[in-house]
């Protein structure tokens, strides 16, 4: 009889190897999300996302869902995002693409939104992938978010009706320029350059060489996001081709009331520079936006259909079994 | 009505693999992002990291155990001379050969993910024992709809988004059905106790997708790899399954169909990481142990053993 100790070497051997892997930060196992390629282009791209050399790539679909973690909860009415991505000369473009019946670029009022979309990478690429609602303490993350409104020229004042005069121009007066509002500045960038590690951190950052441009088209929003590899900042990630970056994208309807935490999020990608030239389309692009459609209701009927209907089969088996045995049991 | 059989493993392998997977889906996959809605957290943010470390470890833990889990299930099915054994034994050999090579991209992502799919296919196909195999099969089904939308997007022509879209909720519906039909693969009725705790989990998920108990709703959505577009009764009742049969599952000492069980989920359904998917496969190769109504032991002629021979204690 082997003693105790004996027995329980081979589990201490891999509390001991787990705690080897753990200290060297070697994750053993390989990532299978989906990957989305940032393919190898001979000219700079344009930032328009309708443009030819844009439609004719072969876009990645990611399911979206509400975000349900952490107040305000909700959104999830987009229902995917198209993504596309390509690098030149050592700059990395991002293409987002969503189906929107209307283009909200204006938040003028307490109620009205706009639309925005959103991408999150790790703040450095690492073997374990960040929480995707902000990041966590220990694992920060770098976000691009642009926004309609912020992309939109200053309103012109109507040729006829009176207009409010302010007197003054000094940014002293325009207290939430003055007090740093990223919403308020005039020379105000269509993107933000965040950076967060858990609820509540969000701050923003330096734009620095981070450019995003959108464009809406029959239905569609095109969004698109260029920072060169090297970051000009801290908690920024580095892009290089040897190492996946792991991805996660959000947008908000804003006619839907989306804003802040009511958004549509997909979980986290990998994102891989590679050396390849892009897939060109072989389906027609005229079926990937068939319109906004939520899951089939009658499908959904049919599954708590067929569930109930296992259920209530398990219970019946149950009882006649159990019926079965009391009378197959001897009588005393 | 015996319990199924226990495979061959080192004593304790079992339950640790399975206390490191229940510590990683707790602690790292959940805790560490629900512990924000505790008012006050921010003071507490050594115990948070302390709560993060441990479920790492788990992770790496549990990472290690699957692989030894996994090594050892293989060879001992390549060796047993019954074909469909070997054949299982040999596509689970074949897949921790692609986790491996793949991890220091010696394949490319996209085979090692197709050839991970076909590994799951052959092995739940080789370990089909019918009506009770039916949860692993849609589970497997699931797996495949999903790990399609997302390779087949980079392969050949591509999907259209339709496509996309038809694929995942095919996934989902899948997961669902694999949850609720769960109890089968018992193979006996579950016990009274389990139904009512079965019915009462789901009452109590149903409750708290009504009442908009959303940390709980995403927390289960995003570890299982669905986006939850299906509605949340449909959870709520793939989760009572779940629970019936492993409740009846540990009140008739069946702790491998219970550990089973826990590892589907711990898997996740389609292609998250091959730590996943082997968490997967090691619970196909347990489920489709022996033991279960209509699934006696049998022994091949010659004296072979077939599926485990079983009985034999854990050592």
């Amino acid at each position: 009889m082997r003693s105790r100790a004996s027995r329980l070497a081979p589990i201490l051997v891999l509390v001991l190897f787990a705690a080897l892997l753990r200290v060297t930060a070697a994750n053993p196992a390989m990532a299978q999300t989906q990957s989305i390629g940032a393919w190898r282009v001979d000219s700079q791209p344009v930032m328009d996302g309708f443009a030819p050399e844009w439609q004719s790539i072969l876009p990645v679909f990611l399911p979206t869902t509400a975000q349900q973690v952490t107040p305000p909860m909700g959104g999830g009415t987009v229902e995917r995002i198209g993504v596309r991505a390509v690098h030149w000369e050592d700059q990395l473009y991002v293409m987002l693409e969503w189906s929107d019946p209307t283009p909200d670029l204006v938040s003028d009022r307490y109620e009205a939104f706009t639309d925005a979309a959103a991408i999150q990478f790790p703040a450095e690429a690492g073997s374990e992938v960040p929480f995707i609602c902000m990041g966590q303490a220990d694992q920060a993350v770098n976000i691009w978010q642009w926004r309609g409104d912020q992309q939109l020229d200053a309103p012109t004042p109507p040729d006829t009706g009176y207009v409010d005069m302010y007197p003054y121009s000094d940014d002293l007066y325009y207290t939430a320029r003055q007090a740093g509002n990223p919403l308020s500045q005039v020379d105000r960038s269509p993107v933000q350059n965040l950076v967060a590690g858990g609820f509540g951190t969000l701050e923003v950052t330096e734009v620095g060489s981070l450019q995003g441009h959108g464009e809406y088209e029959d239905g569609r929003w095109t969004v698109v996001f260029t920072r060169p590899f090297q970051p000009t900042g801290d908690l920024q990630p580095l892009f290089d081709g040897g190492t996946p970056v792991d991805v996660a994208f959000a947008v908000w309807d804003g006619a839907r009331q989306e804003r802040d935490g009511l958004k549509s999020v997909s979980a986290f990608s990998q994102l891989t520079i590679t050396p390849e030239d892009p897939p060109r389309r072989g389906v027609p692009a005229s079926q990937d936006w068939p319109g906004y459609a939520p899951p089939n209701p009658l499908l959904a009927i049919g599954v708590g259909f067929v569930v109930v209907a296992l259920i209530g089969s398990a219970l019946g088996w149950a009882f006649l079994s159990r019926g079965k045995r009391s009378s197959d049991a001897p009588e005393e | 009505m015996r319990p199924r059989s226990r495979p061959h493993l080192p004593q304790g392998l079992l339950l640790v693999l399975v206390a490191s997977v229940l510590a990683e889906l707790f602690l790292l996959r959940t805790a560490t992002r629900t512990l924000i809605h505790i008012p006050g957290i921010g003071d507490l943010e050594a115990p948070i990291r302390v709560v993060a470390e441990a479920g790492r470890f788990a992770y790496y833990l549990a990472v290690v155990s699957v692989t030894v889990t996994l090594a050892i299930l293989g060879f001992r099915h390549v060796r047993s001379a019954v074909p469909r054994r070997v054949i299982a034994g040999v596509a689970t050999l074949a897949f921790l050969l692609i986790a491996t090579v793949g991890r220091f991209e010696g394949v490319p992502s996209r085979t090692a993910g197709w050839l991970t799919l076909a590994v799951l296919v052959a092995v739940t196909s080789t370990a089909w024992r019918g009506l009770g195999s039916i949860p692993v099969g849609l589970f497997v089904l699931g797996s495949v709809a999903a790990g399609w939308s997302s390779l087949g997007q980079v392969a050949g022509s591509g999907l259209t988004g339709a496509q996309v879209d038809m694929l995942v909720l095919a996934a989902e519906s899948l997961l669902v059905l694999a949850g609720a039909t769960a109890p089968l693969l018992l193979g006996r009725p579950p016990t009274g106790s389990a139904l009512v705790a079965g019915t009462g989990a789901a009452v109590l998920v149903a409750a708290a997708f009504a009442g908009g108990a959303s940390t709980f709703s995403i927390m289960v959505l995003w570890n299982l790899g669905v986006p939850g577009w299906l509605p949340g009764i449909a959870f709520a009742l793939a989760f009572g399954g779940i629970v019936t049969a492993v409740w009846s599952a540990l009140a008739s000492g069946d702790r491998v169909t219970a550990i089973g069980i826990v590892l589907l989920l711990g898997g996740g359904v389609g292609l998250i990481s091959t730590y996943q998917t082997g968490l997967a496969l090691a619970a196909i190769l347990l489920l489709a142990e022996p033991g279960t109504m209509g699934q006696e032991q049998t022994v091949e002629v010659g004296g072979t053993a077939d599926y485990a021979l079983a009985g034999s204690p854990l050592s």
